[in-house]
């Protein structure tokens, strides 16, 4: 890609993150969520993917990393919040106010699990496609 | 009116061009065009003119909120759809990159 | 607290493990897989009494009351579904024990996801939840499709992920006219709807939602991909997409057309039950592969249960969907160890096998009977009761039926003709795993008891279609009105 893609992206990458965690942190008062965030995240990562292609950068993580640390996670998650969110849903749902951050109990921290579940697997699915479309 | 004639022109657009085309990005193209039509009747059917959001607040009355409130549940259905179709187009983009490199054409 | 409602957890947590697992460990990806089969096994067996006492076992997701909540809703009907889901899944994972070489993390943890989805799909009483369970289960299979990695494979596996996707938006079209017309979502509460307040934006809804389910059990106009996807995938996947897609595929009709629905469609079922038995023992005929022959052929045996459903035969319907997945499961452990021996699915390269075989010898002849309705075999039972079903609403059909079931016979008896007898003298000794042989007789025992003792088993499949046909009791329990 050439020279303006890639300062632009340098700049903007950190505030496209910032701002999927701002949507995360929010999900319970404003439209979006554990969905719309972790998307918003993932698609930072893309546009780094897309700007710089693998002979100019070289991933941290690799595929197979992200596959485990998803699955890890995820394994958790159906543990923890399954038990947790089944015993605090009066909690999720009562003690929710408008327009205070914390306010909707639990919902927060599902958010959040949501965010980083979505976010690695659209990270994942990008880098993987990335990889596979670069080999030779 | 006009929302449901839009997604009954993107159905069939999508419609014709999975049908039509050679070419699998196309296709896959074309199958997200067609999943969008639906997801915009879905979307349709849930939206109420000039309604509010659907959230009940202390001082509000039962009746002015079920006549003003648009109907949420559209809306997650059409989040839950659209990550299947994430994840759908995904593993379509990956198989045609595979089909690509062994056969070298982009038709199946 | 129900134990149904911890298949899907222990079975996504098997995901999860087998996932983790490394390729080191390459032995423990079979005993997760196994172990998390089992135990859902397990989970079915400890709600049967449960299920015998109540008729109907409701659950209701994190306390939730339908309408709003997702509610899971098991009865005989179900329950019996999941039973076979279950079998073939066991009998699959033992058929990929010595099958499966390579990548095998991906292909038990696909596996496992497949399960999941044929099994939430089974037990849930919400049609988008089906919807999404539908979309787990067809994604696992696209993928598992293109495992090989051949370039065939490959080739089927994007043909049937463009056709499957299709389908099943044509499902969720079927969702929003549905939603839009009585604005619920729950099996139940539609149940109960329907019969109200139906237009013809539900007429239509429920169009859509049927043909999006009858491309998953491979019914004539929707049959194509199978035949292809068979032929370029292991046998221990063939199995699974031909029992287990067949019979969820039949259930959700079932389900839709009977309990919720309540739909006078036997007009339009009756016509494409004659194209897929037709065309499939048509095609079955003209074919030399043994793996695609065995696809034509249970598309061919899904037109019979569609026929059943049709012709108001419930009965027939669910004792051939029952004997189809027992019949399903005893070929294609027999064409397993066939392929394996002669290292083709070739039908004209294969031969001599009747020498020195007498153990495969004897289940292959008990299964190519009981396809083609022998007297004393399971299948005979089942169709008899679909050919009674005909006969007093609609005699054509039996005529058919019958047309169909001597094609059936031709085409079986060309497999086992060309495997045992052809010309090649003394194909040597075939070597049967000890698991394989155990599967292999219980399905053999199984064929036989359930066409001897044909009257006590018409009474259990009775009570079984009996609770798919009770619209009061499901829409009472699901919706707590007991």
């Amino acid at each position: 890609m050439d020279l303006i893609i890639k300062q632009v992206t340098k700049i903007v990458f950190p505030f496209i993150v910032l701002y999927g965690f701002y949507i995360a942190l929010h999900g319970h008062l404003t439209p979006g969520g554990g969905f719309a965030a972790g998307a918003i995240i993932g698609s930072a990562f893309a546009l780094l993917v897309i700007a710089f292609d693998e002979r100019d950068v070289e991933h941290k993580l690799t595929v197979h990393e992200l596959i485990d640390l998803k699955s890890v996670a995820g394994f958790f998650m159906i543990l923890i919040i399954g038990k947790m969110g089944y015993s605090m849903r009066s909690a999720l749902i009562e003690s929710q106010t408008l327009f205070s951050l914390w306010s909707g109990g639990f919902t927060i921290i599902m958010n959040l699990a949501g965010t980083f579940m979505v976010s690695s697997a659209i990270i994942l699915i990008i880098y993987s496609l990335e990889k596979e479309a670069w080999k030779k | 009116m006009m929302t449901y004639i839009a997604s009954l022109v993107f159905v069939i657009i999508g419609t014709y061009t999975v049908i039509s085309k050679e070419n699998l990005i196309k296709k896959v193209i074309g199958l997200g065009i067609f999943t969008t039509g639906i997801h915009l009747l879905l979307i349709a059917l849930g939206y109420r003119f000039a309604g509010i959001a659907p959230i009940l607040l202390k001082n509000m009355g039962l009746s002015y909120f079920s006549s003003t409130a648009v109907d949420p549940l559209p809306q997650a259905l059409v989040l839950t759809s659209i990550v299947i179709e994430l994840s759908v187009t995904a593993l379509a983009l990956a198989l045609i990159i595979k089909n690509h490199r062994l056969t070298g054409s982009l038709e199946a | 607290m129900a134990y149904l409602n911890l298949i899907v957890p222990v079975l996504l947590a098997a995901v999860f493990l087998i996932t983790i697992t490394s390729g080191r460990h390459r032995h423990y990806h079979l005993s997760i897989a196994l172990s998390g089969v089992i135990f859902s096994a397990l989970f079915l067996l400890f709600d049967l009494p449960r299920l015998i006492s109540d008729k109907i076992i409701v659950y209701y997701q994190l306390g939730w009351r339908p309408p709003l909540g997702i509610s899971f809703a098991v009865d005989f009907l179900n329950y019996t579904v999941l039973l076979l889901i279950i079998f073939v899944a066991i009998a699959s994972l033992f058929i990929s024990r010595t099958e499966i070489r390579e990548g095998k993390r991906e292909f038990y943890a696909l596996f496992m996801l497949l399960l999941l989805g044929l099994s939430g799909a089974t037990m849930t009483g919400d049609i988008f939840n089906l919807f999404v369970f539908f979309e787990i289960l067809s994604i696992a299979s696209y993928a598992l499709v293109s495992y090989t990695g051949r370039k065939k494979a490959i080739s089927a596996s994007i043909k049937y992920l463009i056709m499957g996707s299709f389908s099943t938006s044509l499902i969720l079209l079927g969702i929003v006219f549905v939603y839009g017309s009585l604005g619920t979502l729950n099996m139940a509460d539609i149940a109960s709807k329907v019969a109200l307040s139906s237009t013809t934006a539900t007429i239509v809804g429920f169009g859509f939602l049927i043909s999006g389910f009858m491309f998953k059990a491979a019914i004539a106009p929707f049959h194509a991909w199978k035949p292809s996807v068979i032929r370029h995938t292991p046998v221990s996947l063939g199995l699974m997409f031909t029992a287990s897609g067949t019979i969820i595929g039949l259930y959700t009709i079932f389900r839709l057309v009977v309990t919720v629905g309540n739909l006078n469609l036997s007009g339009m079922l009756i016509a494409l039950s004659f194209l897929t038995m037709i065309l499939g023992a048509v095609l079955a005929l003209q074919t030399t592969d043994i793996k695609k022959l065995l696809a034509y052929s249970a598309i061919s045996q899904t037109g019979y249960v569609l026929l059943g459903i049709g012709l108001s035969g419930y009965v027939g319907a669910v004792y051939h969907m029952v004997n189809l997945v027992i019949i399903d499961v005893l070929l294609f452990v027999v064409a397993y160890v066939v392929i394996k021996h002669f290292g083709t699915s070739n039908l004209d390269k294969m031969g001599g096998l009747g020498v020195g075989n007498p153990f495969l010898f004897v289940s292959a002849l008990v299964g190519v009977l009981a396809l083609s309705g022998f007297p004393m075999t399971n299948g005979f039972s089942s169709k008899l009761l679909i050919y009674l079903a005909g006969i007093e609403v609609f005699p054509i059909a039996t005529f058919v039926a019958m047309l169909v079931s001597v094609l059936t016979l031709a085409y079986s008896f060309k497999m086992f003709h060309l495997i045992f007898f052809s010309n090649r003298k003394g194909a040597g000794v075939v070597e049967i795993d000890d698991t394989l042989k155990i599967i292999l007789i219980i399905v053999v025992v199984l064929c036989v008891v359930l066409g001897v003792f044909q009257g006590y088993f018409t009474g259990v499949m009775g009570i079984i279609s009996g609770s798919g046909l009770d619209r009061e009791l499901y829409i009472k329990a699901v919706l707590g009105l007991v």
